[in-house]
């Protein structure tokens, strides 16, 4: 099977798209789903994802070990046969075409909540499907420079958050430690690997595009990117707990940016929050164009098109519509993100992948690409 | 309502003019494309008339809402 997309990308490449990816839209509504399961412990609940998530993380590495060449699609169809797998890769393209149109909606409310209270949503939900589709639209290989080139402002971001915060650290906020017990602590944590971690499933798109002269240390760097996004994501939560303290940090819907707002250096330096947004700008981007590049290459791949950009245009409208109705409201959210999605996205980035790992260890797949090495 | 569905059209057109021609060597690419233009066209004319659209996300937890409850009251 021809790959769609000739674009190829290295192993550092490949690190920052999956670091910028595992911030995400996670930094911006973590830390208030964290605390309220685990209170003043979120951080702990943060760390027992973060081990999660490297286990899963483990699982995604071994199966891409085993299918260097192929895409989600592809490893379904060479486990399951070619109708169980197309069942499966149908699931796998229902679960990225809900994932875009989750973040799309996460980021317009952003917009919607935090700037642009007056522009109706769907016009700000249009210009960035815009850029998202361009970005699709020009393929891997840019996509890949443009995160390269967007992490240098990132980590300036990020240092100039940490740096301005931290004369407002009360410790006092995060004591009593451990208070919540291990269970709440356990449930934060498979929450947080739920969302930061899992979705890395969706990756599969674009790891047989990795070239890279040594293949062993671009998988390792698939570890480090991912812990560092965690460690990352948890640091912010940290943060949240010590200056907004648990309660608050819980009842708001972007903690992260009620956090920023409290900035201020000798009331001299004050509200520069929408600076800082581009942080999450740059992380939701890459979040929801890689959702959305998984969707369409796998989508195209099941059909067997001769090229992805075909469905690019039509599914954009689509994504558009869907973001519009996906929440119908807050609470609807809320119940859904917490109790929903934790088992929805471990069906599909735990169950399914070791499924196929299982399966294709029995049929003797690995030993098979190792032996052509 | 005009308005919308007049942006609508053009934008669909606009779709059509930028898509079609680097397309007409591929008939499957081209019907899939025409295909699912239509599908979408047709599902943002419904939803400026705001009739409500079936949920994904209505359908996931049919599946899983059972399954998150029980491991939520597990971990609590």
């Amino acid at each position: 099977m021809a790959l769609l997309d000739n674009g190829k990308i290295n192993g550092r490449q490949l690190m920052v798209l999956v670091f910028l990816y595992s911030v995400g839209t996670t930094v911006l509504v973590i830390p208030s789903g964290l605390a309220s399961i685990a209170k003043q412990d979120a951080w702990i609940g943060g760390l027992v994802g973060i081990l999660l998530g490297m286990l899963t993380v483990g699982l995604y590495v071994m199966l891409w070990r085993m299918y260097p060449d192929k895409t989600f699609v592809g490893i379904c169809e060479a486990v399951l046969g070619r109708w169980a797998g197309i069942i499966i890769s149908l699931i796998y393209s229902l679960y990225s075409f809900i994932g875009t149109a989750t973040v799309l909606f996460y980021v317009t409310n952003f917009f919607q909540i935090h700037f642009l209270p007056r522009t109706p949503v769907v016009f700000t939900c249009i210009l960035f499907a815009i850029i998202v589709v361009m970005g699709t639209r020009m393929g891997l290989e840019s996509i890949a420079r443009t995160s390269e080139l967007m992490l240098p402002w990132f980590l300036i971001l990020f240092f100039v958050l940490v740096t301005t915060l931290t004369p407002q650290i009360n410790i006092d906020n995060m004591l009593p430690i451990y208070e919540a017990g291990t269970k709440s602590v356990i449930w934060a944590g498979i929450t947080f690997a739920g969302t930061a971690y899992m979705p890395m499933v969706f990756l599969f798109a674009l790891l047989p595009r990795v070239q890279d002269r040594q293949m062993n240390l671009a998988r390792m760097g698939l570890f480090l990117a991912a812990l560092a996004g965690g460690l990352c994501v948890v640091f912010v939560t940290l943060l949240c707990i010590w200056i907004l303290g648990p309660d608050i940090t819980m009842r708001s819907i972007f903690p992260s940016y009620a956090l920023v707002k409290k900035i201020s250096i000798g009331n001299f330096i004050q509200r520069i929050e929408a600076i800082l947004a581009g942080l999450w700008f740059i992380t939701t981007y890459m979040k929801t164009t890689f959702y959305f590049y998984s969707w369409v290459t796998s989508l195209s791949e099941i059909l067997r098109l001769n090229n992805y950009r075909t469905l690019t245009l039509p599914c954009a409208i689509m994504m558009i519509i869907f973001s519009q109705i996906v929440y119908p409201n807050v609470i609807y959210m809320q119940h859904w993100d917490s109790i929903v999605f934790p088992p929805y996205i471990i069906a599909m980035g735990i169950v399914i992948p070791v499924v196929l790992w299982v399966i294709g260890l029995m049929r003797g797949a690995g030993k098979v690409s190792a032996s052509q090495k | 309502m005009m308005w919308f569905i007049a942006g609508i059209i053009i934008i669909v057109g606009f779709c059509f003019i930028i898509e079609i021609p680097s397309l007409m060597k591929f008939k499957k690419d081209l019907w899939t494309f025409v295909v699912a233009m239509l599908v979408a066209t047709a599902l943002s004319l419904v939803s400026v008339r705001h009739v409500p659209l079936p949920n994904p996300l209505d359908w996931a937890a049919v599946i899983f809402e059972p399954i998150g409850e029980s491991m939520k009251r597990t971990f609590e």
